[in-house]
């Protein structure tokens, strides 16, 4: 039993942070109206960008531990400005935001393979050590809390502080807010670098922890069990966190049944029908609080037009 | 078209900067993808097909990324009906018609299947209002895992030679090639011709084709005017999905002839996903499909040459997926961007 | 009149706005000196609300300056306007509803920066509502205020902004006696800070009561100023008229005869409530009744319930209580495709959201309403029949094929107005029809209006929040105000008095 609670908790770890921090990501940026519909290409970029950023660093920091740090917030980086190039092109382009989210994410897809394979290419051409490309040096423990942390952060950003009262406002009614005097654009440039080093965090541990390489593929779709989680948590960090640990303990679990004589194509399909069953499930619950409820312009284009 | 060309370029200025290669070789294989043009058309015909059941999808507003899983429920479909159902019974004889008959109920069901597909995505967003989107992309891989789950239990093949698939369907189950053009299936030229003829009249001519339109452009003037925007949007996912299942259904019985296992891994062509940059391409007109599809299918068929000359440059290699996808979104910026310009320009004037 | 300095706070000199179809503003210039309340007079259309949503930057002007305190300025954006102490109170306030009072007004702290946290902002509130005479609780949601205090939330902002130049839009016209008393004496208090005040209204009373001067607008133009010994009730109404606008939209008198009493109701509805988006009730316990032949007007101050009636009346909204009854059946929540086979029309104020697809064709537009029935559409027939209405209705425009949204804002209104008026047989609903058009396009709808109720037996609702609009045109009017039915009138009977009292409670 012990045993099995040692690898329950290890592995849903990985899981759980992955899932946590790129929903709460998702969150904010969708707090602001625009629908992150780029999520998954962006995701699995962000997961090769860790890969490759780790192996460059390898040959440049002697510490595995400081190496790997520091790609993770590279990747964060990168991710938090993509996105924020993501949040302009939606705001100033009045097309449909379905668009553009799925461009990005064919982008994505695409740019992923490339910059995966040439840190593959690296890889085989010099030696890397292993701690340079996963974290094994640091305990489970210490991740979670740094997930919790940043969970906080997200939080009081959007609620405690003028930044989330901005975004959560030109989610509602971007108009009415430039309408105010508020620069809509910048607003949703700031929840998009933010929101993007939330994704790129949580796609650069998946790759540096969770899995502690790379592959062709590596990362696709969990981008959107991540969204299905964000929106199950009706895009509310706290509610988020709760609904990603009943999902990622799901997720772990459920393959395991196999052993108990269920088809191996079927636990390989779970996640992807729970994820479907929860977005369901939770948006027939009634959302009358002002915290949970969508923001009431997301997905619609922004006209800047003068009206009579 | 200056689109395209410019997605062309990004795109390859893109491999230069991250692999290198020599722009000769990228053109020449350009060249000697046009050239070889029996390929082309079949890609040409399939993508034809998924790129009207997406493009209908569009008008209505409906972000139809699911064709890839409808095609695989389609193709589901077809190779029930011609090995697994109580009528596989007509194939043994001789007879032509009953196999005919078949063909088309496989052919239907496979769009039934497809369509079913389709409008449960339909059905949630009607429901609950949650993007279709992350709903139809998981269920891509739902119905890829549906898929092998068949392949490999109940549907498994006896002369399979260790490897883990169905059995060929028979000869008369089989659609009839094109003498002088092996890549073609009579049987499929028909149903692209009729599907884009169907759909041409559906828009511009039927009460259904106008609401799709409304549905896509101003959903409250539907609304006011007495109609259904949910009843509308099961029709457009409906529509959608079956032609979708078709091309699937129809890809079985033509050219597969079996289910493999892993189709997720590429086996299924990915054509779902390329068809959506050709709904794209076509610029929301019915008359640009077949044009689109040509481009697209000339690029795909591109990528293909491009990662066979790479494959001497790099050990991985970068795959023609990650090319075409690279290709598909970039494109899909230019393209986007152009029409932005276009149509908007006007409305940018004003606002300083 | 002695102000606190010679240079004037504000100084608008020969400002013209262009809209498509209509010049709003013709060379508009005006001084406001601090320390003064300067009322700005004038009837719907004549242009006070434009040169305010000018001077506050919501509107650039085509020509023209505005200077404040001798330095030039062009406000090309609200926040322009905003840093030269320039704060525009609107009729509807400006507030995200689901945010709470202390977020609505951090928002518009410029001197906040991004990082600043929503609690300093709360003891501001605080005690700045206390300053006003207003308390109100910093916590609470927007959304769930009434509108006098959503108007205490934007005096907040204003004067947490330090404000020097308040604009006030029609703000004082929908506020309870009470309130509105409280409010004069703010605005005083103000004058005697130095502050600027520009009030812009229609009332003439009120205009007489606070202002130290009025200037009078009329069709874009500034027809007079005047101080305040001349302040005379006929002079400024003739001023406001030239040719006492009222007479211009009697077309024709509606005699009575054809109103014939003991006929059936065509519409009526019994006791209806409905929430608007935000869950609050926006109709409540309405109550009306329309015959044959009849024009319903019902009138109220903007954000009544008129929209959400309108939309009931359509079929677009459902309601919570209550019946709705076409010629005796009962369509309650039955939707809009039972109303639309009744042959009920509907003309609303904002044709491109409501009623037609911008970028689809009109004859597709048409279409979507006035067909022959069946599955298959024939595009020639439906061309020629678009054509024959448009040429009917006098709408000009290239060809049926063109898109909807390239047409002018006057010329889209008459499209929806025709389709609307060809379609309907049995009643009409409108709200607010007349927005967008010129006076002859008015004068010809209310005509041709007319002329379908007493011919062919139409019944009309007429939703409006012009009282002299809703006078001219209605048999019997009704007021709204706050989703109730005030009081049912015949029109010829009542005074106008007691309309704006009911519309004002």
């Amino acid at each position: 039993m012990n045993e099995f609670l040692d690898w329950f908790v290890r592995t849903l770890a990985s899981a759980y942070v992955v899932y946590t921090l790129v929903g709460v990501g998702n969150a904010i940026i969708e707090r602001s109206g625009v629908l992150n519909l780029g999520i998954d290409g962006l995701f699995m970029l962000s997961a090769s960008l860790a890969y490759t950023y780790a192996i460059q660093m390898s040959s440049l920091i002697q510490t595995g531990f400081l190496a790997v740090g520091i790609s993770l917030l590279l990747t964060a980086a990168t991710t938090a400005l993509l996105y924020s190039l993501f949040m302009v092109l939606n705001t100033v382009l009045p097309i449909s935001q379905g668009a553009i989210g799925l461009s990005f994410m064919f982008v994505g897809y695409g740019l992923a393979a490339i910059v995966g394979n040439i840190g593959r290419l690296i890889f085989s051409l010099q030696r890397v050590r292993i701690e340079y490309i996963s974290i094994t040096h640091v305990s489970a423990v210490f991740i979670y809390l740094t997930t919790i942390l940043a969970v906080l952060l997200a939080y009081l950003l959007l609620y405690k502080y003028k930044l989330g009262v901005l975004i959560r406002a030109v989610g509602e009614d971007p108009r009415l807010v430039s309408q105010i005097g508020v620069n809509v654009t910048y607003v949703r440039l700031l929840s998009g670098l933010l929101g993007g080093a939330f994704i790129g965090l949580g796609g650069a541990l998946f790759t540096l922890w969770r899995v502690g390489g790379w592959s062709q593929g590596q990362g696709l779709n969990h981008g959107w069990l991540a969204y299905a989680v964000s929106i199950a948590g009706w895009r509310f960090p706290p509610l988020v966190a709760l609904v990603s640990i009943f999902f990622s303990a799901a997720y772990v679990l459920l393959p395991h049944l196999q052993s108990l004589g269920m088809p191996i194509e079927v636990s390989t399909a779970a996640p992807y029908i729970t994820s479907i069953v929860l977005m369901v499930v939770v948006s027939t619950l009634h959302r009358k609080s002002r915290l949970l409820a969508d923001p009431k312009s997301l997905g619609r284009s922004f006209y800047r037009e003068e009206q009579v | 078209m200056g689109s395209l060309l410019t997605g062309l370029v990004m795109s390859y200025l893109i491999i230069w900067a991250t692999v290198g290669l020599d722009p000769l070789s990228f053109f020449t294989t350009f060249y000697q993808t046009l050239v070889s043009y029996t390929g082309l058309l079949e890609s040409l015909l399939f993508l034809t097909i998924l790129g009207t059941a997406i493009s209908i999808a569009f008008y209505g507003s409906y972000w139809n990324v699911g064709a890839e899983g409808q095609y695989v429920l389609g193709m589901l479909g077809a190779i029930y009906v011609v090995m697994f159902s109580p009528l596989s019974g007509f194939l043994s004889g001789n007879d032509l018609v009953s196999a005919a008959v078949l063909k088309l109920a496989a052919i239907l069901l496979g769009g039934a299947l497809g369509a079913l597909w389709s409008l449960i995505p339909g059905l949630i967003k009607v429901f609950t209002k949650i993007s279709e989107i992350p709903i139809m992309l998981l269920m891509n891989y739902i119905a890829y895992s549906l898929s092998d789950y068949l392949t490999a239990g109940p549907w498994k093949g006896r002369y399979t030679y260790g490897y883990i698939r169905t059995d060929m369907i028979s000869e008369s189950a089989r659609l009839t090639v094109i003498p002088g053009l092996e890549t073609l299936r009579y049987e499929v030229v028909i149903a692209a011709i009729v599907v884009l003829v169907s759909i041409y009249l559906i828009l511009d001519h039927t009460l259904l084709g106008l609401k799709f339109k409304f549905l896509g452009t101003n959903p409250t003037a539907l609304k006011s005017s007495g109609f259904d925007e949910r009843k509308v949007t099961v029709s457009v996912a409906t529509i959608s999905g079956f032609i979708a299942g078709l091309a699937g259904a129809m890809r079985l019985l033509g050219y597969d002839y079996r289910l493999p296992y892993n189709i997720g891994d590429g086996k299924t062509g990915f054509y779902g996903y390329t068809a959506i940059l050709v709904a794209w391409l076509s610029f929301r007109d019915i008359r640009f499909i077949v044009p689109s599809a040509i481009i697209v299918s000339a690029l795909s068929s591109f990528g293909y040459r491009i990662q066979m000359s790479l494959k001497g440059l790099l050990p991985p290699g970068i795959s023609a997926y990650a090319f075409s996808q690279i290709f598909i979104g970039t494109t899909l910026i230019v393209y986007t961007l152009t029409r932005i310009t276009k149509e908007f320009s006007v409305k940018l004037v004003i606002r300083r | 009149m002695v102000f606190s300095s010679t240079q004037p706070a504000l100084r608008v000199t020969g400002v013209t706005k262009r809209f498509p179809g209509v010049l709003a503003l013709d060379r508009v210039s005006l001084d406001l000196y601090s320390g003064e309340i300067h009322s700005l007079l004038g009837e719907n259309g004549s242009g006070k609300s434009t040169l305010a949503k000018v001077i506050a930057g919501i509107y650039v002007p085509d020509e023209g300056s505005i200077e404040v305190l001798g330095k030039s300025l062009k406000p090309v954006s609200p926040a322009d306007a905003i840093n030269h102490g320039i704060f525009y109170l609107p009729q509807s306030p400006n507030l995200i509803d689901k945010l709470t009072v202390t977020e609505n007004v951090l928002l518009t702290l410029r001197s906040y920066g991004v990082m600043s946290k929503v609690k300093e902002v709360k003891g501001l509130v605080i005690r700045e509502a206390q300053n006003i005479g207003s308390p109100i609780d910093p916590e609470a949601e927007v959304g769930k205020l009434s509108y006098t205090q959503k108007q205490v939330v934007e005096l907040l902002k204003a004067s947490l902004l330090g404000t020097r130049i308040l604009l006030v839009d029609e703000v004082t016209t929908y506020l309870p006696r009470s309130v509105r008393e409280k409010f004069y004496e703010y605005l005083n208090r103000l004058k005697s800070e130095g502050k600027a005040v520009l009030l812009i209204t229609h009332k003439i009373p009120e205009a007489i009561e606070v202002a130290d001067r009025i200037t009078v607008m009329r069709s874009g133009k500034v027809v007079k100023t005047l101080e305040r010994k001349e302040f005379d009730i006929g002079l400024i109404r003739k001023l406001m008229f030239e040719n006492n606008g009222l007479s211009a939209y009697t077309a024709e008198g509606l005699s009575v005869e054809h109103i014939t009493k003991d006929e059936k109701a065509v519409i009526r509805l019994e006791d209806v409530w409905a929430t608007d988006e935000s869950g609050n009730y926006a109709l409540r316990g309405v109550r009306i009744s329309v015959r044959p032949r009849e024009i319903l007007g019902i009138v109220g101050i903007s954000g009544s319930g008129q929209r959400e009636l309108s939309e009931v009346l359509i079929g677009l909204r459902s309601v919570e209580r209550g019946r709705y009854y076409l010629d005796g059946v009962d369509v309650t929540n039955k939707g809009s495709k039972v109303v639309r086979a009744a042959g009920v029309g509907f003309v609303s104020e904002v044709p491109l959201y409501y009623s037609l697809s911008g970028d689809l064709s009109l004859t597709e537009n048409m279409a979507l309403v006035i067909r022959d029935g069946g599955l298959f559409l024939s595009l020639k027939s439906l061309s020629a029949k678009t054509r024959e209405i448009m040429e009917k209705y006098g709408i000009v425009a290239a060809s049926p094929k063109t898109q909807a949204k390239v047409l002018s804002g006057g010329n889209v209104m008459r499209f929806v107005i025709a389709r609307e008026l060809e379609f309907a047989r049995k009643a009409l609903i409108a709200l607010n029809p007349t927005r967008s058009l010129d006076e002859r396009s008015v004068l010809s709808f209310i005509s041709t209006l007319k002329k379908r109720v007493r011919i062919d037996g139409l019944s009309v609702v007429y939703i409006s929040e012009s009282l002299d609009e809703v006078l001219q045109v209605s048999d019997v009017i009704a007021v709204i105000n706050n989703g109730k039915i005030m009081g049912v009138y015949d029109r010829r009977t009542v005074e106008r008095e007691v309309l704006e009292k009911l519309m004002v409670m």
